[in-house]
C-alpha cells in the first residue's frame, strides 16, 4: 500500500490542480480494484515485487497524468509558418552576413587586439544566436497567446474565389511570392533614398579616430546606380500587383544584368573607401584601408554569386512556363 | 511491414470505435474498473490511462454523467450515459452501420477486381 500512496503522491503534482483529488482518487480506487482481482484470482495476498509489477504497468507518472492534461502547443499552426519564415530571416539572411560582413571586418580593422576581438565574437555567436531564437519564439508564443490569428481570421473563414487568378497556359510563369514583391519595392525605396543622402549630401562619414570618404568610383557613376536602385521600385509594383509575371520576370532580368555590368565597373576600381585619420599613423590607416577594402571585394564577389543564383531561378521560372502541372486545371484539360 | 506504422494505424482506427463501445456500455451504469473488464471481455482491449481520461472527457462533453457510491466499503465513480449521451449514441451508431456498410462494399468491390484482374 506504501507503494501505491509514493505512485500517487508522484503523480498529484503533475496533474490539473483543479482535478488533483478527485483523478487520484479514481486511479488510487482502481489500482486496489486490480490488486484485489489479482489477490483473489491468486488466493493471497500480492508481495512488494507483484504490487510494483502491477504499477509499473501503468507507466510513469508523467505519463499517466499528461492524458489528463489539454493539448498544448506554444505556437499553433495560425502562426507556426510565419514563425519559421522569420526565424530564419533574422537568423540565416541578417545575422549571418552582418556578423560577417559588417561586425567581423570593423572589429578587425578597428581593434587594437583584432585576432582577441575575433574570438570574442566568435565566443558571443552562440549567445547571440540563442537571444534572437529566444526574442523571436517569445514574440510569436505571445502572438499566439493573445489569440491573433495569422491572418486576424480564423481557419474557416476564407473564399476560395479570393485566390489569385490562373494565368493562361502560353504564359504560366509562377507567380513570385509577394513577399518577394514587397522587399523589392522597400528595398528600392530605401537604397534609392540612402544612396541619394550619403552620395550627394553626406560623402564623408567621422567615427571617433577615422573618417570615411567613398571613393570617386562611386560619385563618377552616380547615376547609372541610383537608375539600378530606382528600377527596384516599378519591379516591385509590378510583382505586387501582379500585372504581368512576364514583365516581371524580364524586369528582374534586366536589373540582375546591370547589376552586374554595375558591379564589374565598380570593382575594376580597386579602391572603394578612402580612411583619414589625424590620430593614427599613415601605416595603420594604410592597414584600415586594405582591410575594409578587402571586405569590399569579398562583398562584390558574394554579390556576383547571389545575382547569378538568382539569374539561373529567374531562367528557370520563365523556362518551366512550356510545362504546365498535371494538376493544374489548364493540364487537366488538356489531358 | 514497419510494425511501428501498422501500430499507428491500428490506434487511429480503433481511437472512433473506442469512444463508440464506451457509450454502448454506459447504457448501464458501472464503475472504470468494471467498464474496463467489461470492455476488455468484449474482445475490445483498452489501456486504463486512455480510459480515465476518455470518461472525463466524455463526461465534460455532457455525453455522461457521474457519482461517487460506496461499493464494497469503497468510494466508486460510477458512470452512465446522460439523455445528451443517448441521443448522440443512437445517431453514432446510425452512422457506424452507414460506414461499416459502405467499407463492407468498397472492400467487396476491390477484392472482385483484384480476383477478376488476377
Amino acid at each position: 500500500m506504501d507503494l501505491i500512496q509514493r505512485y500517487l503522491n508522484a503523480v498529484k503534482p503533475l496533474l490539473p490542480k483543479a482535478q488533483q483529488d478527485d483523478i487520484l482518487a479514481e486511479l488510487s480506487e482502481d489500482i486496489q480494484s486490480q490488486i484485489e482481482d489479482r489477490e483473489a484470482e491468486l488466493g493471497r495476498e500480492l508481495d512488494e515485487d507483484e504490487m510494483a509489477a502491477i504499477i509499473k504497468k501503468r507507466g510513469l507518472p508523467i505519463k499517466v497524468a499528461s492524458a489528463y492534461l489539454p493539448q498544448q502547443y506554444l505556437i499553433g499552426p495560425a502562426w507556426y509558418p510565419a514563425y519559421r519564415f522569420i526565424l530564419r530571416l533574422v537568423m540565416l539572411w541578417v545575422q549571418i552576413p552582418v556578423t560577417l560582413f559588417i561586425v567581423a571586418p570593423t572589429l578587425y580593422f578597428t581593434s587594437p587586439h583584432p585576432n582577441a576581438a575575433l574570438l570574442d565574437l566568435a565566443r558571443q555567436l552562440p549567445t547571440v544566436a540563442i537571444s534572437t531564437f529566444g526574442i523571436i519564439t517569445i514574440i510569436f508564443v505571445c502572438l499566439e497567446r493573445f489569440q491573433f490569428g495569422a491572418t486576424g481570421r480564423s481557419f474557416e473563414d476564407w473564399d476560395p474565389r479570393s485566390l489569385p487568378p490562373l494565368m493562361p497556359v502560353t504564359s504560366q510563369i509562377q507567380p513570385q511570392l509577394r513577399s518577394v514583391a514587397i522587399s523589392e519595392l522597400v528595398s528600392g525605396i530605401v537604397f534609392t533614398v540612402g544612396w541619394v543622402y550619403f552620395v550627394r549630401f553626406h560623402p564623408s562619414v567621422n567615427f571617433d579616430v577615422l573618417q570615411f570618404t567613398l571613393a570617386p568610383v562611386w560619385r563618377n557613376n552616380f547615376w547609372p546606380i541610383l537608375f539600378l536602385f530606382g528600377s527596384g521600385i516599378p519591379a516591385g509594383c509590378i510583382g505586387l500587383f501582379r500585372s504581368s509575371e512576364r514583365l516581371h520576370s524580364c524586369f528582374r532580368l534586366a536589373i540582375h544584368a546591370g547589376t552586374l555590368i554595375l558591379t564589374a565597373i565598380v570593382f575594376k576600381a580597386g579602391t572603394w573607401i578612402e580612411i583619414t585619420s589625424p590620430k593614427l599613423s599613415a601605416a595603420k590607416v594604410v592597414e584600415i584601408v586594405t582591410g575594409y577594402n578587402l571586405g569590399l571585394r569579398i562583398a562584390f564577389l558574394v554579390i556576383t554569386i547571389i545575382v547569378l543564383v538568382d539569374i539561373v531561378q529567374e531562367v528557370r521560372r520563365i523556362i518551366s512556363v512550356k510545362t504546365p502541372r498535371p494538376w493544374a486545371a489548364n493540364g487537366l484539360a488538356a489531358l | 511491414m514497419n510494425p511501428e506504422r501498422f501500430e499507428n494505424l491500428r490506434l487511429e482506427l480503433r481511437r472512433g470505435c473506442l469512444v463508440l463501445a464506451v457509450l454502448a456500455q454506459l447504457r448501464t451504469e458501472r464503475y472504470g474498473y468494471v467498464l474496463r473488464k467489461a470492455l476488455v471481455d468484449q474482445g475490445m482491449d483498452i489501456d486504463e490511462n486512455t480510459l480515465y481520461p476518455l470518461l472525463r472527457r466524455l463526461e465534460s462533453q455532457g455525453l455522461l454523467v457521474s457519482h461517487w457510491r460506496e461499493q464494497d466499503k469503497r468510494n466508486k465513480r460510477f458512470y452512465r450515459l446522460s439523455a445528451d449521451g443517448e441521443a448522440i449514441l443512437k445517431q453514432l451508431l446510425d452512422e457506424w452501420h452507414t460506414i461499416n456498410s459502405s467499407l463492407n462494399r468498397v472492400i467487396a468491390e476491390s477484392d472482385a477486381v483484384v480476383s477478376h484482374g488476377v
